[in-house]
């Protein structure tokens, strides 16, 4: 995994520069990318950097906000570190780049309830059809 | 033509664990298939995040019971690295062994699974039969058949004396010829052939496309082992192959799981000969700098993925497991159309599905 | 006094009570060796018996979309044309009813256990149902055939229609077996066909299709049905020594009994046998041995057995 070239890619696709991020704990690179950037560095990790695993997507709640992760390898990890804002939360969902993400993307809308323009099938993956309450992940802790 | 519905799920004599697929079938082939998960979540994720890191090695252990100890493996490793701690050598060759072990009987119960698919349920039961032998192996080491609780944040709990060394060296001699029987049977038997080769083929770009893992992505070619690609624990020091054929169907998924069990037995075997001198385990602190780690590990069923994030309390802020199922799943609901109707059995029993992991 | 005689023969030897009591015997024959031979311990001998009585007090469901009559009637017809077929074959020496044409009859009655089989699934609103019941009709059409062939090629070999003529024209050992090999292994593969034992028990596919055309049956119709299932079974393998066998070759009381004995659990072996070696074959698998395979060697022995005459 060349991280050079990797950040040339997505700094074009971000169209400013990025960093690259080896975590201090293990040898996975991180790095932070604006949403309204997330397709592009996508679609460019696909084109210049033969991108087609995409491990999985997490989300979690970051302050007011989300950040959602997606885990990715290519032939080491990397993750694409996306803050996620707004009321409802929404990404733009990268189904029609990797199909496995339609499941990953469902599972995030049902434990935290952040919306993905463009996917085909938002119902609940992982929760009864007729659940009624807050996304599981967000509900107040009970005492 | 007669157009139905066929419910296989959520209960069905086909299915291990809760799980609904909806085939539509016109005759007999299979036109459309919708496979919908969730009948096992039990907000794992959730959870683990109201416990300490201690208590989630327990909780994570219970995800799933054939591949418990990867979920162990995969959750310390990543709990390890936020805590910057190394485990002891001895530590990572006695977790690759507990590791191989659970490999080779998951990949026996599958065997058993997919013979009972295909209605030949002597294989069923010669292959449960077989899989007792390393179950016990386990129980003898670690005390449990199925959750071993061998892992701890920090090394392991289980340790091997000389004499065991010997003994499980003998019994993995005894396995290794009885694996022998399941060779032959998968090379020649001919009934076997007819309901699995060919069967529910995978091209390589169905792979790609739905990031299948683990021996479904190896039988259809796709190189990738993390245990040799991203070694952990003791892999790198460790000799062995990696198996993939160029089928994609259920008899390559077949082939490629049994040569997996022979590596794993090498494997066991390379770590009982050289296991080395030293402590079990590292204190862990209670308390966790904040920070994020990720582990990888290879599963029995392909790449198991964790994510831990910490914010400086004794327990951990995020908690995020990716089972190797899930993609299989979904890879399972496209490949379904297209295929006769009778072979649906062979191809969700070769598919190995482990629910409760998807599901968590 | 003749009448009370033949009531005995027809309640208790070689009727109802006998003929229930050796389908159960040989159940359990079934069952233990294809135990044994897995590996694994195997039922007590009164399991057979004790799974009927436990099936006999659970609670009968009739699931709502089915005819309740015809679903209470469909397997006491079942058993009741098995155990009028089983009137003229012949249990060591004794047949109950024997007439030129009584082979034509009892196949011909025992081809609607089968039927019957199929239209209880049919009748079922389950999808279950309804595909067991499609799958175990084709089967009966695939599999019927060669049996029948196979059944009727000694009767044209020994020039006659009636099952204790053909018993007797072996007589001395020249069984039909040594001389119509073919035919015998044609009406054997038949029989496991339309007994629906594996391979070919597509019908009642537990992994695929729950229980097939008897998903939805419980209670005493379910244990009707089993009961008719092992009943078929002795039949069938009572028809198979008695045609090409011998029967009891001609040995005069228990002696003869216990040979006729022999050989029909040497046949429960032989089908158990089959059923450990092979997996289960698919619809199409199935049909392509029934009707490229069986049929065609039916065909030819038939016409080598009226070419060489007899």
């Amino acid at each position: 995994m060349d991280a050079t070239a990797i950040e040339r890619t997505l700094g074009q696709a971000c169209s400013a520069p990025v960093e690259l991020l080896p975590l201090a704990t293990c040898a996975e690179l991180f790095v932070d990318i604006p949403s309204a950037s997330l397709l592009a560095a996508m679609e460019g990790l696909m084109r210049e950097h033969d991108l087609y695993h995409l491990t999985t997507i997490t989300a979690l709640r970051d302050g007011d906000g989300f950040l959602v992760l997606y885990h990715l390898w290519l032939g080491g990890g990397l993750t694409l570190r996306v803050r996620c804002s707004g009321a409802p939360p929404s990404l733009p969902s990268v189904c029609h780049l990797l199909p496995v993400a339609e499941w990953y993307e469902r599972e995030v809308h049902d434990l935290f309830g952040i919306r993905f323009e463009g996917h085909p099938n938002l119902k609940p993956l992982l929760l009864p059809e007729d659940w009624v309450g807050p996304p599981p992940m967000l509900a107040e802790e009970t005492p | 033509m007669t157009e139905m519905t066929i419910p296989i799920g959520p209960q069905h004599p086909l299915l291990k664990e809760p799980l609904s697929i909806e085939l539509d079938v016109s005759g007999e082939r299979v036109v459309g298939g919708r496979v919908n998960i969730g009948y096992v979540h039990r907000g794992i994720e959730r959870l683990c995040q109201q416990r300490t890191y201690a208590q989630n090695t327990a909780l994570v252990e219970r995800i799933c019971g054939i591949c418990s100890h990867a979920h162990t493996t995969a959750y310390c490793q990543a709990v390890e690295s936020l805590m910057g701690l190394a485990i002891p050598e001895r530590a990572a060759y006695i977790r690759v062994l507990m590791c191989e072990l659970e490999r080779i009987h998951s990949h026996l119960l599958w065997l058993g699974v997919l013979a009972e698919a295909i209605g030949f349920t002597t294989i069923f039961m010669y292959a449960w039969r077989d899989r007792e032998m390393i179950l016990d192996m386990m129980e003898e080491l670690s005390g449990g058949r199925i959750a071993h609780a061998a892992n701890i944040v920090g090394g392991v709990r289980v340790d091997i004396s000389p004499e065991q060394v010997e003994l499980l060296l003998q019994r993995l001699r005894a396995f290794d010829e009885q694996m022998a029987f399941f060779r032959e049977l998968i090379d020649r038997d001919r009934s076997f052939h007819r309901r699995t080769l060919g069967i529910g083929r995978v091209s390589l770009d169905m792979v790609h496309a739905y990031s299948m893992v683990g021996p479904p992505a190896r039988a259809s070619g796709c190189d990738v082992d993390l245990r040799r690609d991203a070694p952990y624990a003791a892999y790198s020091s460790l000799a062995f192959d990696v198996i993939t054929a160029d089928g994609g169907d259920v008899w390559s998924r077949a082939q490629v799981r049994l040569q997996e069990t022979i590596q794993s037995v090498r494997l066991c075997q390379q770590v009982l000969q050289e296991l080395p001198e030293g402590d079990l385990a590292t204190r862990a602190p209670r308390r966790v700098a904040p920070g994020e780690a990720v582990a990888r590990v290879e599963s029995p069923r392909g790449e198991l993925f964790y994510y831990v994030r910490s914010d400086g309390s004794d327990r951990p802020a995020r908690v995020k497991m990716r089972t190797p199922t899930l993609p299989m799943l979904l890879a399972l609901q496209y490949t379904l159309p297209g295929l006769e109707t009778a072979d649906v059995a062979a191809v969700i029993a070769g598919a190995d599905l482990c629910i409760a992991c998807a599901d968590r | 006094m003749d009448i009370a005689i033949r009531l005995l023969q027809v309640l208790v030897f070689p009727g109802t009570l006998y003929l229930v009591a050796m389908a159960l015997f040989l159940n359990w024959v079934d069952r233990k060796l294809v135990a044994l031979w897995q590996g694994r311990v195997g039922p007590p001998p009164f399991q057979p018996l004790a799974d009927l009585i436990k099936l006999l007090a659970k609670e009968d469901i009739t699931t709502k979309g089915t005819p309740a009559v015809a679903s209470a009637l469909l397997p006491i017809a079942a058993m009741t044309c098995t155990m009028t077929a089983s009137l003229f074959v012949p249990v060591g020496n004794d047949v109950i009813h024997s007439f030129q044409g009584d082979l034509i009859v009892a196949l011909f009655l025992l081809s609607f256990p089968s039927l019957a089989y199929f239209l209880a699934g049919w009748i079922t609103p389950s999808v279950y149902g309804v595909l067991g019941g499609n799958r175990a009709l084709l089967q009966y059409f695939t599999y019927e055939v060669p049996m029948l062939l196979g059944m009727a090629i000694p009767a044209v070999y020994s020039r006659s229609w009636s099952i204790m003529t053909l018993v007797d024209a072996q007589h001395g050992y020249h069984w039909h077996l040594f001389v119509l090999p073919i035919g015998f292994v044609v009406a054997l593969i038949g029989l496991i066909g339309k007994l629906e034992r594996v391979p070919f028990d597509i019908p009642h596919a537990k992994s695929e299709i729950g229980a097939g055309p008897l998903t939805e049956y419980s209670g005493r119709k379910l244990a009707l049905w089993r009961l008719t299932v092992m009943l078929q079974t002795l039949v069938g393998i009572n028809l198979l020594v008695a045609v090409y066998l011998g029967g009891a070759d001609r040995i005069w009381l228990q002696w003869g009994f216990l040979v006729y004995l022999a050989k029909v659990v040497v046949l429960m072996v032989g089908l158990a046998f089959i059923q450990v070696l092979y997996a289960r074959l698919r619809i199409d698998q199935m049909a392509e041995i029934g009707w490229r395979l069986l049929v065609p060697l039916g065909l030819l022995q038939m016409v080598v057995t009226i070419w060489i005459g007899g």
